[in-house]
């Protein structure tokens, strides 16, 4: 039984615009441009949303 | 009740069998190879026999098991990644394939009945075969031509070449490019990942036409006088067409659209996310 | 000053910063703990983003496979990934997942879920959509054929196959995950778009038709 939830599961429940920019970005590779094209966002929203979904992220790192 | 027959002589070196060997069969009859290594090529004769002959060595062993309607070759490698065995088989044409084996190449003509293939490392060639025909590889290329049946050819980072081809069509790969030249068909159904596929062929009015990649393009040439009802898909591919188009049905920004040719007719399918969609005259 | 740091950490982690910015960030961080604490952390959380794609050639081919299987943009349920990865790949977690995903291409519903989020198509549905039977179900025949012959073959061969095979066999599930990747973005743009829907499920559908075969071939090898 978990106390915490981890951090794969976490990402699951990341808000919608932040999960989808930070799967493409830091798990598939995709660049800010390319994701911006993708989901029809600037690029900086994408980049905030990078950086929304990090900092929720970093809570479920194993400590 | 199988009769079992082994290693035929022994020359030189103890370790070397060679094997060559001849079994009765009669019309129709099944043939099925398991190897792990090496080219199998089968060839037709007149005769009512199917004649096996292979050079093992190291140990390794093919044998030979038939009835008059079932002949099966095995080549067993207790080392593991033992030496290609190659195998030659001589067969009556009327004879049904089936082969298959990792590192197993295979190079057919003149089989008149269904072929089977399936191997990993090893390209599949097939000249001639009739009925249920399906080729596989992974790693290996696909060529076949003169054949007819429902055919269904695969390949994973291969490419496939299907030249005089009659029948219904499936031919699928991921890495690899299609290339179908001269098919006579109803039903065509060709989809690759990451490779561009090219048409050459019927467009028969009551036939179904499906072409589909992601990444690649597709070129399809259209015969004159062409009756079809034709629906192009793409996310972000373009279309190109050297004759005129009017669209009957169009949605969002170009990515998905449709026309007739003709009087319509035949169902042709073009899907490409990102590539280019290419009608051509033949 | 801090806060304005703060929201451009991520940037300058990503080396996006210009040098005159940076240089300005790297003095902020030369004197403040918690901006510090923060890079580190980011820089962690990007560390285990990238483990979860892993592709070296030289790791079990059963490890970068299963990855493939889970990964998504929020459709499986990633608690049960992250198990799976615990005890080395158990075959039913790993077939779960590739039912999962097959479960639920049926279209554009599932594609804005994740576990405990809302989706305007299945309002008031808790938990992933993927407990809910779809009509796309049915209508793939060979699909449990499929799903037992991976779990045959994952439970009892693993390591039989040459590097050769596994580096094609892992370069083409990344070309299938790549494509599956931009469709599964198209159709977030534009849910109701039947092609879009149908090319995302035909690429999922090929990615377990080639575990498939990678899964015969490890039968066939052993």
């Amino acid at each position: 039984m978990e106390l915490q939830m981890d951090f794969e599961a976490a990402i699951g429940r990341l808000p919608d615009g932040a999960r989808e920019v930070f799967v493409l970005h830091d798990i598939e590779g995709f660049k800010h441009r390319e994701i911006a094209e993708m989901l029809d966002v600037t690029d900086g929203t994408s980049k905030a949303q990078l950086h929304r979904a990090r900092l929720i992220l970093r809570q479920y790192l194993d400590r | 009740m199988f009769v079992s027959l082994l290693a035929a002589a022994v020359f030189g070196a103890p370790t070397v069998q060679q094997i060559d060997t001849v079994l009765p069969v009669q019309e129709g009859a099944r043939l099925s190879v398991h190897a792990l290594s090496g080219k199998v090529t089968v060839r037709t004769w007149d005769r009512s026999e199917i004649r096996v002959v292979a050079d093992p060595v190291h140990g390794d062993e093919v044998t030979v098991r038939g009835t008059r309607s079932a002949v099966r070759i095995e080549a067993v490698t207790p080392f593991s990644m033992g030496d290609p065995i190659d195998i030659a088989i001589t067969v009556p044409a009327s004879v049904d394939v089936d082969i298959d084996g990792a590192f197993v190449s295979a190079d057919l003509e003149g089989v008149r009945g269904g072929v089977r293939v399936n191997t990993v490392n090893g390209g599949v060639r097939l000249l001639g075969g009739n009925g249920a025909i399906v080729l596989h590889s992974v790693q290996g290329d696909v060529v076949c031509e003169g054949v007819s049946g429902r055919i269904q050819v695969g390949s994973v980072n291969g490419i496939l070449r299907l030249t005089r081809a009659r029948g219904e069509i499936a031919a699928e790969a991921v890495n690899g490019s299609m290339t179908l030249t001269g098919i006579e068909s109803d039903a065509v159904e060709a989809t690759t990942v990451n490779g561009e596929i090219t048409y050459q062929g019927t467009i028969r009015e009551r036939g179904r036409y499906v072409f589909g990649t992601h990444h690649g393009d597709l070129t399809i040439a259209i015969p004159a006088g062409t009756n079809a009802d034709v629906l192009v898909s793409t996310y972000s591919g373009e279309f190109e067409s050297e004759f005129p188009v009017t669209l009957t049905e169009a949605r969002g920004r170009g990515e998905r659209f449709g026309f007739t040719l003709g009087s319509g007719g035949a169902r042709i399918e073009l899907k490409s996310f990102g590539g280019t969609i290419r009608l051509t005259r033949p | 000053m801090h806060d304005s740091w703060r929201d451009r950490l991520s940037e300058y982690v990503d080396g996006e910063l210009a040098p005159r910015e940076r240089a300005e960030l790297e003095r902020h961080l030369g004197e403040c703990d918690e901006c510090r604490d923060a890079v580190d952390d980011l820089r962690r959380v990007v560390e285990r983003a990238q483990g979860l794609e892993d592709r070296e050639p030289e790791h079990e081919l059963w490890s970068g496979v299963a990855q493939r299987v889970g990964i998504t943009t929020g459709v499986v349920d990633l608690a049960e990934r992250r198990q799976r990865r615990k005890v080395s790949f158990s075959i039913p977690q790993l077939a779960a997942a590739g039912i999962t995903l097959m479960m639920v291409t049926a279209g554009a519903v599932w594609l804005a879920l994740g576990p405990g989020t809302d989706s305007p198509a299945v309002a008031g549905q808790q938990g992933p959509v993927v407990d809910e039977p779809a009509p796309v179900f049915a209508a793939m025949p060979g699909f449990d054929a499929a799903v037992t012959e991976l779990q045959r073959v994952l439970t009892e061969r693993r390591d039989v196959l040459d590097s050769a095979t596994v580096r094609v066999l892992e370069e083409n599930l990344a070309v299938i995950d790549r494509a599956i990747g931009e469709a599964r973005a198209a159709v977030e743009r534009d849910p109701a778009n039947p092609y879009l829907n149908q090319h995302l499920a035909d690429n999922m559908w090929r990615k377990v038709r080639l575990l498939r075969q990678a899964a015969a071939i490890a039968t066939a090898a052993s």
